[in-house]
């Protein structure tokens, strides 16, 4: 195994850790060593709540299955009492990957929302109305997953793809997973126009605002970059796996190695107008390495 | 009421109803009944949306619908005791243009099948269908093959019969269709475009209608406009914002041609010719 540097962090704590390689397991898994290891974000006995992009069925439109199991495996290794999909998975998702057998035990032990499975129709029992958030400019009414706020800790799971309407989907857009359908389509519909990009950005970026995740882990190995977001389209890749926790940082560090303009990303702009993070790549410690 | 108004009220009434039976078919009306095959039936109520209520049915992909132009939709999955499982989703769009768009996006680069009516690709496991205004999504789970050639061919007489009439192309598309039909994408509004190349917010190139040819090296874009004068004025706007655009590099401009690389080190040609932009995003060597 070799970890060789291909750019330069400033301070010990990165505050983006890229990992290229050809083994997406072990890509995450020192995706989150560098940046600090699994044991800053879950501690034994916490409840951990995933929320993974993987209801799609073309490769490149969903998380490669290795990076959610390296992720269930640390945060079990770390102590977690119990982990939750906070959108449910098909079990089908799983033999994607060559590893489905050896961690078929450790999959077993986790559970998820069977409920939020799309349309996701609102229900007390499971979802939660907020009817306001603070800071938001535009989402209101929001109706969410209600174990979101039962959590100790929070991995978001995206993958970096193309989406018409918002170009890049990746750790802010793949938020809207939490909220029923009825709410998501407020964000589509409920803006000056139908489905108006600065209004459906607006409000991606104030979900944020909600429950902000504790660690974002990007799969940027092979991504749909036309015909987004569910293919089949052009794809690129290059093969990386990237960890963090400043959503803004993160997709617009994801953006560029995938191809897009940041400036063209309407939810890197809201988000940062707000206050969730930073644009300025130069300002941040990004590492990356390379993983052989 | 003389004899004669009675009449033609009588001819108007009957060419309504006839117009209605023709062509005011919704999405519902065209799914089968249950055991249009012996031994399947709908496993669950049909779900059914009208326009901006597609959203609910489907997750990434409905605003593109809703730029295509969409009316209505009902889907159902039939189950058969032994032998699998058949989804399938009814799009009626506004008009064929935009029904033959969706299947033309939808088909990925599977080979169409080119008939009067109605135009399919086969994939492994599923099946499109464009017939009229209709867009048809057919997937099936657990089927042999022998089992899905069956279910196919059924669904395959039934739509036309349903819903009959000869399909019409777009003309953009019908004069492109004898060498790239398989390969091409019928694109409508600037949503449309954004799916396969992304120019910039805003619809810079006023784009209401073009044709994506998707080739292993290369993309072509042909954008067409009503007239000459409309696709010089789009162009010269273009070649502004190409110049003053980070997006771009090594910008050249001759005549009615421009040339640039982009982020991904893509080689962009525009051209000029006639009433069309021409584009062309070729991939690095």
């Amino acid at each position: 195994m070799w970890l060789m540097p291909m750019g330069m962090a400033r301070s010990s704590t990165p505050d983006i850790v890229s990992v290229k390689g050809v083994n997406v397991f072990e890509q995450t898994i020192r995706a989150v060593e560098l940046l600090g290891g699994i044991d800053r974000f879950v501690k034994p006995g916490n409840k951990v709540g995933i929320l993974v992009n993987s209801d799609f069925r073309e490769k490149g439109a969903y998380v490669d299955p290795e990076v959610v199991i390296a992720a269930i495996k640390m945060a079990f290794d770390a102590g977690a009492a119990d982990i939750v999909f906070l959108q449910p998975i098909n079990p089908e998702y799983w033999t994607r990957t060559p590893l489905e057998p050896e961690y078929r035990e450790l999959i077993a032990r986790t559970r998820e929302i069977k409920e939020n499975q799309f349309p996701a129709v609102f229900s007390e029992e499971v979802f939660v109305k907020i009817p306001e958030v603070e800071g938001a400019v535009s989402a209101k009414d929001l109706e969410l997953v209600k174990e979101l706020f039962e959590v100790d800790a929070f991995i978001n799971i995206p993958i970096a793809k193309h989406h018409a309407t918002t170009i890049l989907t990746n750790s802010m857009k793949n938020l809207m997973g939490l909220n029923t359908r009825a709410s998501n389509v407020k964000f589509h519909l409920d803006g000056p126009s139908r489905n108006d990009p600065e209004f459906l950005a607006q409000c991606i970026a104030d979900l944020y605002l909600v429950r902000r995740p504790d660690l974002i882990i990007s799969d940027v190995t092979y991504c749909v970059v036309t015909n987004g977001p569910d293919g089949p389209g052009e794809v690129v890749s290059p093969q990386m796996v990237v960890a963090g926790n400043d959503p803004v940082a993160l997709d617009t560090y994801c953006a560029l190695q995938i191809g897009f303009l940041p400036e063209d990303v309407l939810t890197i702009q809201k988000a940062f107008e707000i206050g969730l993070g930073e644009k300025d790549l130069s300002k941040l410690n990004v590492l990356e390495v390379y993983y052989e | 009421m003389s004899k004669t108004t009675f009449l033609l009220r009588f001819c108007l009434l009957a060419f309504v109803l006839f117009s209605f039976n023709a062509y005011g078919q919704t999405a519902l009306d065209l799914l089968p009944a249950d055991e249009w095959m012996p031994g399947w039936k709908q496993s669950y109520d049909v779900l059914a949306y009208e326009d901006d209520d597609l959203f609910f049915l489907i997750n990434g992909g409905a605003d593109l619908f809703l730029e295509y132009g969409f009316s209505d939709v009902a889907a159902v999955e039939y189950r058969h005791p032994s032998e699998g499982k058949i989804y399938i989703e009814v799009y009626r769009m506004d008009s064929d243009s935009a029904a033959f768009g969706v299947f033309s996006l939808r088909k990925g680069s599977l080979q169409m099948e080119i008939n009067p009516s109605p135009w399919v690709v086969y994939g492994e496991d599923n099946l499109h269908l464009w017939q009229g205004p209709f867009y048809i999504s057919v997937s099936t789970s657990g089927l042999s093959s022998l089992g899905k050639l069956k279910a196919f061919a059924m669904l395959m007489a039934h739509f036309p019969k349903m819903a009959p009439g000869e399909n019409r192309v777009p003309v953009l598309f019908g004069n492109h269709r004898e060498s790239e039909s398989s390969n091409a994408t019928y694109v409508l509004g600037p949503l449309g475009l954004n799916n396969f190349y992304h120019f910039g917010h805003g619809n810079i190139l006023k784009v209401t209608e073009a044709l994506a040819i998707t080739r292993d090296d290369s993309r072509e874009i042909i954008l067409n406009y009503p007239d000459d004068y409309t696709a010089q004025k789009v162009f010269l706007s273009f070649s502004e914002h190409l110049g003053g655009s980070n997006r771009y590099s090594d910008y050249q401009i001759e005549d009615s041609e421009l040339l640039a690389k982009d982020l991904r080190n893509n080689t962009v040609i525009a051209r000029l010719k006639g009433q069309k932009i021409l584009f062309s995003v070729r991939k690095p060597e």
